[in-house]
């Protein structure tokens, strides 16, 4: 059953009913009426990296985005659109890459031709020497056949190793997912990282409309939200703002993603189950933490989860963050044992906005 | 949600659907994909890579524990923790493993 959103209709393109189908059906529309129909391709996964000892360093990157595909429409009521939803791209086993998100499209009356969103690539995942080595994010999927917007998602975070030593005995770097591009414009990429030397980053998934940072620390950095910035924090909790899509105000599930707020945790003890990403925000780095699971490092929907390094000994189970539902990629995952996992990319979606129905 | 891998015009394509969605379709094959979810930690694990796994993570422990000793060249007992240290990195690749643990010598 699609879920449906909002009510009301406050005149202009207020969408009077919002269905959201994250499995693949025939969509009857139950008014004349124009309609915004949206492909979102699956999210890939992250990577996954085993440190087998520590002479060795260990990469997991982010999957990248679903693409975007987006029409406008008049529609008669009792329209069938045909409607097939990608899945989310598997999370990497260990020393391996995740999956690439599926495909999805939709077709039907005055759809010229069918909107086409393919799925983000899943990120890479190296277990290496010391030295400068790469594990790149995946790229972001397509959009084609849309006549508003098509947009390429933002690809995965990558994990780069840098300088004489590039990487040293205790690096590990897990890199989050990237977030779809909602706003018209590819998707913002998964945050990287970027080390030189003897470091261990956990960076954050991406946020729809947030800053790509490329984390050059031995930290974490929090989720990201609509044009707000927030990195690099040593220590501790950190809350991200709320933030709304300034050009879009109210009027449309997408504005709603900015909407992002994620703590990131750095050699905590404490639980941060209050940090949940909403939509539009990058799920929290996770970085040597007393966190099992993974639900607080999940992207919000459309945005990219956040990746996981290292983990405390006691922590044998944490997880990288799955991509957001609606195409968000999924996290990567670094450590020095096999324990705890990458995130799965988000599963695709149809988005049908119906606006100024007529009964 | 059940995941099906599609094949059209030879191009395969995973989807999240029902199967009466897919039979409806006009794909040329289709099959289940499995275990392409979240899962719980151990689920896909047995009792033995269980067993590997808790011992791999006792192991980690145990280096980390004394990373610190281990270069700092007048800690009491350090050359018998080189020692360990050694032999831990070893054990996963050895009889001993998982069974027996390495210890630290006196």
């Amino acid at each position: 059953m699609p879920v449906t959103l909002g009510g009301g209709g406050g005149g202009g393109v207020t969408p009077y009913r919002t269905y959201i189908l994250t499995t693949s059906q025939t969509f009857t529309v139950p008014y004349n009426c124009t309609a915004s129909i949206t492909a979102i391709g699956g999210g890939g996964g992250g990577g996954f990296s085993v440190q087998s000892d520590f002479d060795r360093t260990a990469r997991g990157a982010g999957g990248g985005a679903g693409g975007f595909a987006q029409s406008i429409i008049d529609v008669a009521a009792g329209a069938q659109f045909v409607c097939s939803v990608g899945a989310a791209g598997a999370r990497g086993g260990s020393n391996a890459a995740g999956g690439t998100g599926g495909t999805t499209t939709a077709s039907g009356p005055n759809i010229a031709s069918t909107l086409t969103a393919t799925g983000g690539v899943g990120g890479a995942a190296l277990e290496a020497g010391r030295g400068n080595y790469t594990a790149a994010g995946g790229a972001g999927g397509g959009g084609s056949n849309g006549n508003t917007f098509n947009t390429t998602g933002g690809a995965g975070g990558g994990c780069v190793g840098i300088g004489s030593n590039g990487a040293t005995t205790t690096s590990t770097y897990a890199a989050g997912g990237g977030a779809v591009g909602i706003f018209g414009v590819t998707g913002t990429q998964g945050n990287g990282c970027y080390g030189n030397g003897n470091i261990r980053v956990a960076a954050s998934g991406a946020a729809c409309g947030g800053e790509y940072i490329n984390n050059q620390v031995n930290v974490n950095a929090g989720g990201t939200s609509f044009f707000q910035m927030h990195g690099n924090q040593q220590t501790g909790y950190y809350t991200n703002e709320a933030g709304i899509n300034p050009s879009l105000g109210s009027q449309s599930i997408f504005s709603l993603a900015g909407t992002g707020a994620s703590f990131n945790v750095y050699n905590s003890t404490q639980p941060d189950s209050t940090s949940v990403a909403t939509a539009g925000g990058g799920g929290a780095g996770l970085f040597n933490s007393l966190q099992n699971g993974s639900i607080n490092r999940n992207g919000g929907m459309f945005a990219g989860g956040g990746g996981c390094n290292y983990g405390n000994v006691n922590t044998l189970y944490a997880e990288a963050g799955n991509g957001g539902p609606c195409g968000g990629g999924g996290g990567g995952r670094a450590r020095y044992s096999d324990s705890g996992n990458a995130g799965y990319g988000g599963v695709g979606a149809v988005i049908i906005e119906i606006m100024s129905p007529t009964f | 949600m059940p995941i099906y891998a599609v094949t059209k015009n030879g191009e395969t394509n995973n989807i999240s659907a029902e199967e009466s969605f897919v039979l409806a379709q006009s794909y040329d094959s289709y099959e289940p994909v499995l275990n392409n979810g979240p899962k719980g930690p151990d689920e896909e694990l047995s009792a033995d890579q269980l067993l590997a796994k808790d011992s791999r993570a006792w192991r980690d422990a145990e280096l980390k524990e004394n990373d610190i000793a281990a270069q700092t060249p007048d800690w009491p007992n350090r050359d018998n923790i080189i020692i360990y240290r050694a032999a831990l990195r070893a054990w996963p690749s050895t009889s001993d493993f998982p069974a027996t643990r390495p210890t630290l010598g006196e």
